[in-house]
């Protein structure tokens, strides 16, 4: 004990000696380059405007119900509220007339007692207010879903492939070759135009097309990092001591090699989202009148000679879609800047 | 170089057979039933006749004999003709659009060709220059505001940036409308004294002396061309910066500007062409991808390529026609890929000599 103590004093002087930058506790915490990174996307302006545009769609999806409660009996709250079956689209602010939702508590104190179409209907009488707010929960939901079944998905694969290397590393890069040279976006559609007859319309369809046409990119990259720690000494020095390869694989290779392409990859929620739009602005996977801001759009497309007249039928969604994505962006683009080697001290 | 071509070559036909039989393992996620009311104009309703059917063309066969049966066809019993096949063309029949398959490609295919070959120097050019731009202000007010430009860009999803631009240009102004050409153009061009030599319309209309029809084409391009440029502007702009800026920090351009050359001349003669090789990448990525078919943005502007066939196909859940267009598109991202490698290899010593 008293020689340790003596050891750390040695140390603090050394250190004292040596370095002029004072490191504070969290820095100690993350180690130097987690430091680096989280310092830098929370100091740069264009990031911490993404995240705040994260954070109020968190918001919005979390607290959907209070802002615009569904009907008591309903069977699906995803289902979007209509206000009769008219085929013109009313503008915003018309008065809700056939079943109006309950009015919460925000709505009496900052526009009224009746509910108005705030963003307006689309035709058919959908509630075009509503849709963005539920939409929101469609979209973090399946972005969340599609993302994290992806990344595990391309992680294993990716893993095996480039620790068991070999033959198995060969077949792995030629079917992750194959996948890759369907465009996304026509492969993902053809998987869900096959699927959506097996299982019904919804957001499954959509939803496996696009996982299994987007784990290759993953694959690739984790396969890359792994490859490039596993020459390092400390796996043969983990090697040489007689350690598993599930030790070797999760207590050395994965914290070193995985992590930073983890963060990146998470930041790809925005894309992923606009590609399940993109599917469902096709017509393809969930049924008409689901909550997603595709869908939204959709709706849009009926009147594109009139859209000078009916605009909120595209701006709310389209609002919302791109300020989703451009939030994922701006943290995405600002963390790729920080942690590009050939950006550093630039 | 020539070992590397040729094992390119080689690997090639490995990933073809890779891609079809991917097509036709996403089609035999169908049961038989399913195959053949696919494949039958009057889905036959009695049980019965429906194995019979099943049976005629072995699609309860074990997966690699029915997909033998799918590449090179197979002779039907009764009639001696020849049923299937994709490698003797036989596609099948389009439900969505009425029409046999390969007819339906030919019609559409020049379409996506004629609006790829238009888009690829706004796209590529306008990009690479943003990205110069953006890398010789480094950091100061200019790099900001095109670099915010090109994410904004980047995170607009096409159909609701090709919407926009129709709402302003089209329902608005009138300027520029959606579709291939004008009614009274369409008329003229499929009417007779119009020689079509090529398919695509513009270069058609300017060998046919007709400047107004060829003048109304590109009023149609406008649009599209903007919505694919500006989503992809982003990540020419990003790529061109980042490389930019690493070659402006090589020793042979401090060399160049230590023995007094231009700045200008620094920039144009000594860091661009290095910073240029991942551009040539690149573009041919997206040259093979304007090439197989712009969903969206045909789907946005009702422009009848490839792209928008695909979408109503898959709507109208006709997953044959689908599965050929996707086996179309794989066909050309392949080919693309490979002149892309071997470019690359030509550009850049590294890649050859490893």
């Amino acid at each position: 004990m008293a020689e340790a103590q003596v050891l750390d004093k040695k140390l603090e002087g050394l250190i004292g000696e040596y370095t002029e930058r004072k490191i504070t506790r969290t820095e100690k915490l993350l180690g130097p380059e987690a430091y680096r990174i989280l310092k830098g996307i929370f100091t740069t302006p264009t990031s911490v405007v993404g995240f705040i545009l994260i954070a109020i769609f968190i918001l919005v999806a979390i607290f959907a119900p209070q802002i615009i409660p569904p009907k008591a009996n309903a069977l699906d709250p995803y289902k979007i509220m209509r206000d009769g079956f008219g085929s013109v689209p009313k503008a915003p602010g018309t008065i809700w007339t056939k079943n109006p939702p309950q009015v919460p508590w925000w709505y009496r104190t900052f526009v009224g007692d009746e509910w108005v179409h705030l963003f307006g209907t689309a035709s058919g009488g959908w509630d075009i207010f509503y849709g963005v707010i539920w939409g929101t929960r469609t979209a973090i939901k399946v972005g969340l879903i599609i993302e994290g079944i992806t990344l595990i998905l391309g992680m294993i694969i990716g893993c095996l492939a480039a620790f068991y290397g070999g033959l198995l590393d060969t077949i792995t890069m030629r079917v992750v070759e194959v996948f890759q040279t369907f465009p996304f976006i026509m492969a993902a559609m053809t998987l869900s135009a096959i699927l959506t007859p097996i299982i019904g319309k919804g957001i499954w369809p959509a939803t496996i097309a696009l996982v299994a046409f987007g784990w290759m990119g993953y694959a690739r990259l984790i396969r890359g990092d792994i490859l490039s720690v596993r020459e390092r000494d400390y796996i043969l020095a983990a090697r040489v001591i007689g350690a598993k390869d599930s030790r070797i694989m999760f207590k050395h290779i994965i914290p070193n090699a995985i992590y930073p392409t983890l963060v990146l990859a998470s930041l790809d929620i925005g894309t992923i989202v606009v590609s399940f739009a993109a599917l469902s602005f096709l017509g393809i996977g969930t049924e008409i009148g689901y909550a997603d801001w595709g869908q939204l759009v959709s709706f849009a497309r009926n009147w594109i000679p009139q859209l000078s007249t009916y605009w909120w039928i595209l701006i709310y969604p389209g609002m919302a879609l791109v300020l989703f994505v451009l939030g994922w962006n701006l943290v995405g683009d600002a963390l790729r800047d920080i942690m590009d080697p050939r950006m550093r001290n630039r | 170089m020539t070992q590397y071509i040729v094992r390119r070559l080689l690997l090639m036909p490995l990933t073809l057979i890779g891609v079809t039989l991917l097509i036709f393992g996403m089609l035999s996620f169908l049961s038989p039933a399913e195959r053949v009311s696919l494949y039958v104009r009057d889905i036959p309703k009695n049980d019965i006749v429906m194995n019979s059917l099943i049976e005629r063309y072995g699609l309860n066969d074990p997966f690699l004999v029915q997909y033998y049966h799918w590449l090179v066809g197979q002779k039907d019993a009764s009639t001696g003709e020849w049923a299937g096949g994709i490698l003797r063309g036989n596609f099948g029949y389009s439900r969505s659009a009425n029409q046999n398959i390969v007819d339906l490609i030919k019609r559409r295919f020049p379409a996506t060709v004629e609006l790829a070959l238009y888009s690829i120097v706004p796209l590529i050019g306008v990009g690479t220059w943003l990205g110069i731009v953006a890398a010789k202000n480094h950091n100061n007010i200019i790099d900001q505001i095109a670099r915010i430009f090109g994410i904004l860009g980047y995170s607009f999803p096409s159909f609701v940036f090709g919407l926009l631009m129709l709402m302003f240009f089209y329902a608005k102004y009138q300027i520029f409308p959606p579709d291939r050409l004008s009614n009274w153009a369409n008329l003229v061009v499929t009417g007779e004294g119009f020689t079509s030599y090529t398919s695509l319309v513009t270069i058609d209309a300017l060998l046919n002396g007709r400047f107004d029809i060829f003048l109304d084409a590109l009023r149609h391009l406008v649009l599209p061309i903007l919505t694919l440029s500006y989503i992809n502007w982003a990540l020419y702009l990003r790529i061109m910066r980042s490389s930019m800026l690493e070659s402006m920090n090589q020793d042979y351009v401090v060399t160049a500007r230590a023995k007094g050359v231009k700045e200008k001349d620094v920039v144009n003669k000594h860091a661009r062409p290095n910073a240029m090789i991942p551009i040539v990448t690149m573009s041919g990525m997206t040259i093979a991808g304007l090439l197989s078919g712009v969903t969206i943005t045909e789907t946005i502007f009702i422009y009848p390529g490839i792209g928008s066939a695909a979408a109503a196909a898959s709507t109208q859940l006709d997953v044959v026609t689908i599965l050929s267009l996707v086996l179309l598109t794989g066909f050309i991202l392949l080919v693309a890929n490979l002149i892309v490698d071997i470019t690359y290899a030509f550009l850049d010593p590294r890649v050859r000599l490893s």
